[in-house]
């Protein structure tokens, strides 16, 4: 099973109604007027918006409304979808979209922004952190998926990196497009998502790292 | 880029599976002999996993009542909307302007002439069976009359004499009548043929032609049923668009002119110069209309009001 398909099959869990008609068929009815396979589509991919502009804005009710706002917009414009790009890459298009405008016009998160940071380099960076950061070997998506300390600290390190940073890591490894398809949904070259992921990785990795050393620096202050 | 930049962008591609099998190879390489870099691609490994693993919150439930319900108040809104004063009235223009404007919509014309007249060309650079099936075209029809209970009568007798019965009557609010078709341009044909004899009832006819622009739309005012035949009619909706926008140009011009008084020229636009050829000259372009098979492929929104 191929990573995408993985994460698909992991909403899908997810979804309250399995929606197996494809892409093209329910894109179709929609165009006449159907509006159960517009219902059908909305199902098949609210999971999969939310949690991408969740993952951006970090604000569960803007997330919320941003979702809502992508679908409307993706009805309203359903009958100009000609079908040159895949439904999928179109609609997340509209999300990340509306997501970084949004997030660019509201400066409250930039303030939040800057809490959580400060919040984050004041407290946190724990043990279990550390000990995943120095364990040479290949670690267990599992594991860490249960592991809340590890998932909450990686979510305040995602925070921390610009707009367009984000959303190429959230649309690479939450949501598991290839490099074509974020190149696709940002409107950007494929050689521009080659370094933006590079350097967003990067980034969170030197977030992640100078937790650790904040923290150990505060570990042997104390036993001084 | 430094080395050391092209170095990590290596290594993210090739845990990302985005290398081609030289590439992974060459990765592969570089990583046996440089212990550093395999370490360095053990920790961009780490983040990956760490971001993958993140919990999948699940949207809340009310996402669709939400979106049925925003729908609607933005429907309520639109068809609320006032009447946009034309652009034309506002721009004020010397009489030099004039002639290039008069150039230019003469160009224009000449343009919607060569399409209708060559349509087998068109058709053969786009491939002939892209055309019916493929146009989706939306927008509103705004139209006004003095007698809107008699233009009402019209309207939905046009449209019930079309085929269209669940369709012929209108959603009402105090001063206006307002029809949503979903049909196809054969359908949408009979309808103008039909109100073509009793358009001078109506004092004011614009047209709102969606673009694939979201929000953006072409308007032609005194648009009338033969100039709608014309756009409708279009192999696809950007060549319909393309159409109704030189056909806007030329109404806005010949507006323009009346309105400034040049009667000489005015009347040389009443008498034919000016007229945009009804879509019974574009015979093969009304046979491509036999193909549609009758597929919905148009929605247009009549709002009548005084």
């Amino acid at each position: 099973m191929t990573e995408a398909a993985k994460i698909e099959f992991r909403y899908d869990r997810m979804s309250n109604e399995c929606v197996s008609m494809d892409d093209t068929s329910l894109v179709r009815k929609c165009q006449h007027g159907d509006s159960n396979a517009m219902e059908q589509l909305i199902l098949k991919y609210q999971n999969r918006i939310y949690n991408v502009i969740l993952k951006i804005c970090a604000d569960p009710d803007d997330a919320a409304e941003l979702t809502q706002e992508t679908f409307v917009k993706v009805i309203e414009n359903i009958d100009k979808f000609q079908g040159k790009s895949r439904f999928y890459t179109w609609a997340f298009r509209i999300a990340v979209n509306l997501t970084l405008n949004y997030r660019q016009k509201n400066s409250k998160h930039e303030i939040s922004s800057l809490d959580s940071q400060r919040e984050y380099e004041e407290t946190q960076t724990t043990q279990a952190m550390k000990e995943f950061l120095q364990d040479e070997n290949s670690p267990d998506p599992v594991d860490v998926a249960q592991n809340k300390e590890l998932c909450d600290l990686t979510i305040k390190a995602l925070l921390q990196l610009d707009e367009p940073q984000k959303a190429v890591v959230v649309l690479r490894d939450i949501e598991g497009m290839n490099y074509a398809q974020i190149a696709e949904v940002l409107d950007i070259e494929l050689g521009t998502v080659r370094s933006r992921l590079s350097r967003a990785r990067g980034r969170l990795r030197e977030i992640l790292e100078a937790g650790c050393n904040d923290r150990r620096n505060e570990d042997r202050r104390i036993a001084e | 880029m430094t080395e050391e930049m092209k170095t990590e962008e290596l290594l993210n591609s090739y845990i990302d599976g985005e290398l081609s099998v030289r590439q992974r190879t060459e990765v592969k390489r570089m990583i046996s002999n440089d212990p550093k870099l395999a370490v360095r691609l053990s920790e961009l490994r780490k983040c990956k996993t760490l971001v993958g693993a993140l919990p999948v919150a699940q949207a809340p439930s009310n996402i669709m009542e939400n979106i049925k319900a925003t729908l609607e108040k933005k429907n309520l809104i639109q068809e609320k909307a006032p009447v946009r004063i034309s652009d034309y009235r506002e721009v004020k223009t010397s009489r030099r302007i004039f002639a290039a404007a008069a150039m230019f919509s003469l160009t224009a014309l000449l343009v919607v002439v060569i399409n209708m007249l060559t349509p087998s060309q068109i058709g053969n650079k786009e491939g002939a069976n892209q055309f019916a099936s493929d146009i989706r075209l939306s927008g509103k029809l705004e139209l006004q009359a003095n007698d809107l209970s008699a233009v009402q009568s019209l309207i939905s007798d046009a449209i019930e004499n079309s085929g269209f019965p669940d369709y012929k009557n209108p959603q009402k609010d105090a001063n206006r009548r307002i029809y949503t078709l979903y049909c196809s341009r054969e359908g949408i044909n009979k309808i103008l043929t039909d109100l073509e004899g009793d358009w001078d009832q109506i004092s004011s006819a614009k047209l709102f032609l969606d673009t694939e622009n979201f929000g953006e739309s072409v308007e032609i005012a005194a648009v009338t049923p033969s100039q709608i035949s014309e756009i409708v009619n279009q192999k696809g909706a950007d060549q319909s668009i393309k159409v109704a926008r030189d056909i806007s140009v030329i109404n806005n011009l010949k507006n323009i002119l009346i309105e400034r008084g040049l009667p000489a020229f005015g009347s040389e636009i009443n008498s034919g110069l000016f007229r945009v050829p009804k879509p019974v000259l574009v015979s093969r372009n009304y046979q491509s209309i036999q193909q549609d098979n009758g597929e919905k492929t148009i929605q247009l929104r009549i709002i009548l009001s005084r």
